[in-house]
């Protein structure tokens, strides 16, 4: 089988590269014929090494709940929300781009709707924001009343994942990251694991849960992300797992 | 990255559109870049809201352990059942077939399903497969399974399950609608009375068509948490995982 590419992006930068300077679409996808999968990510603040579970950026609980400034009519592509006053940050020009817009209501037939964002403006904390979305709403909401939920692309601003989950599961770093260096991420397919489970056994389903290593699954709120592909010997803590973050 | 299509399906209708009228066949799939993947599915008898969780037909006993009425050759490309209830003509049509018997070397061969006659319950009925069997199998000693396409003729997941889980729908779907479903990459997702804290494996079990933190006792994992569930709606984005990630 070898080692083709079988999904090629045209990014120049190979997979055990990192880089300072941004060759590529975040989020762009590499995959191998083997099912490895890789996805194009900027790392945030923290050093990476190989083998060690990343999560995306901090989940900042106000991009959740917004209010929405003007109504969404059918046909739709754009939404307008204040930025609430405690964000902590100003949202930049397109910082939300290939992100995600949510409509959350309690009110049957309005909550549940999501879209790809495209653009945004520039907008300081407790000003307004317009974002502009691929494909048209096919439902109406209500400013003042309905409340919006938006995610920021999860694979800009990685950071190795805490033990108390605080961001989304997304992968493996296959190699060395710089801190704000950009490189491939990898999301399925079987990865290089540091684990910190003393008995892990090959086959055993594994887990992130309360843990920024991977440990076996126990039934008790488990963040399944793999199977061991083999059992963890005593003399280090690598093992191969398959990787699944839905990806 | 944007909002490229990148495993296009030539279908005449968009993914945030229901059609009263069939554009191309139940099954087919459509994926982007970053992961989203839908299939063209039918709804069932209850109107769909965008993020809840939909299941396949309920399972019907009658097509279980069914009789083989002649014999399997290697080789054979059709197999003859006697019923045990009425199926209209390609009923099973992208469906599935499954050899059942205790015998070693006979049990656990499937094929997919290219047609089959209208019948009466108690008729023999001949059905015809894409792939030829490998192995043989005994009228009157050995039985087969049949599941027809799990995407035609969806509904809302009950309380307790009846069916395969099959995805969630991006839009309102009208009764007897032809949609795209979402069976993977993130997605929009409405919890439960459980709460949902970012990073958490998802699972729908003994919920209606809502998803709640993994508990670890008879799990139906759907995917993970990328946000957590705030006091004032139920709405999250999440990824979804039900087996059709990947290339």
């Amino acid at each position: 089988m070898g080692n083709r590419v079988v999904n090629f992006v045209p990014i120049k930068q190979g997979l055990y590269e990192q880089s300072s300077t941004k060759k590529g679409d975040i989020g762009s996808v590499l995959e191998f014929e083997d099912g490895r999968k890789f996805v194009y990510s900027l790392n945030g603040t923290d050093t990476l090494t190989p083998g060690a579970p990343i999560q995306g950026p901090v989940e900042n609980a106000y991009d959740e709940s917004i209010v929405l400034a003007e109504n969404i009519a059918v046909g739709d592509t754009t939404v307008t929300f204040d930025v609430h006053a405690s964000r902590g940050a100003n949202l930049t020009l397109n910082q939300l781009r290939d992100g995600y817009i949510q409509i959350e209501d309690t009110a049957a037939g309005v909550i549940g709707h999501m879209r790809k964002i495209k653009s945004n403006t520039a907008a300081a904390v407790g000003t307004e924001c317009v974002v502009t979305v691929y494909d048209a709403f096919t439902d109406t909401a209500t400013a003042g009343t309905d409340t919006l939920n938006v995610l920021l692309n999860p694979y800009s601003g990685v950071l190795l994942k805490n033990s108390t989950s605080d961001g989304p599961w997304l992968g493996v770093a296959p190699c060395d990251v710089t801190a704000a260096y950009y490189f491939w991420l990898q999301v399925a397919g079987p990865a290089s694991v540091i684990s910190g489970e003393s008995t892990m056994v090959v086959g055993d389903g594994v887990s992130l849960d309360g843990s920024a290593t991977p440990v076996l699954c126990d039934g008790a709120n488990d963040e399944f992300c793999g199977w061991a592909m083999q059992s963890q010997d005593t003399s280090g803590n690598a093992v191969m797992i398959m990787l699944c973050t839905g990806r | 990255m944007g909002n490229r299509i990148v495993n296009y399906v030539p279908h005449k209708q968009g993914i945030y559109e229901e059609s009263s009228t069939i554009k191309g066949d139940i099954g087919a799939m459509v994926e982007f870049e970053d992961g989203r993947k839908y299939v063209y599915a039918k709804n069932g008898a209850v109107a769909l809201e965008p993020g809840l969780i939909v299941e396949g037909p309920a399972e019907n006993a009658s097509d279980e352990s069914i009789s083989l009425a002649s014999d399997v050759a290697v080789g054979d490309k059709t197999l003859t059942i006697t019923t045990a209830r009425t199926y209209t003509k390609n009923e099973l049509m992208g469906g599935w077939v499954q050899i059942e018997d205790v015998a070693a070397g006979v049990i656990g061969h499937a094929r997919k399903i290219k047609s089959n006659p209208a019948v009466t319950s108690g008729d023999s009925m001949i059905i015809t497969i894409y792939d030829a069997f490998t192995d043989t199998a005994v009228a009157g000693t050995d039985t087969v399974n049949v599941m027809e396409n799990m995407y035609n003729g969806v509904i809302v997941c009950p309380t307790t399950h009846t069916g395969p889980i099959a995805g969630v729908p991006p839009i309102h779907v009208t009764i007897s609608y032809y949609f795209w479903l979402q069976v993977a990459g993130i997605c929009s997702f409405i919890a439960g009375a459980d709460t949902v804290v970012v990073g958490d494996g998802l699972v729908v079990t003994g919920l209606a068509g809502t998803v709640k933190q993994a508990a670890g006792a008879d799990d139906e994992f759907v995917g993970w948490a990328y946000q957590s569930q705030n006091s004032t709606g139920n709405a999250l984005i999440g990824m979804l995982c039900i087996g059709r990630s990947g290339g």
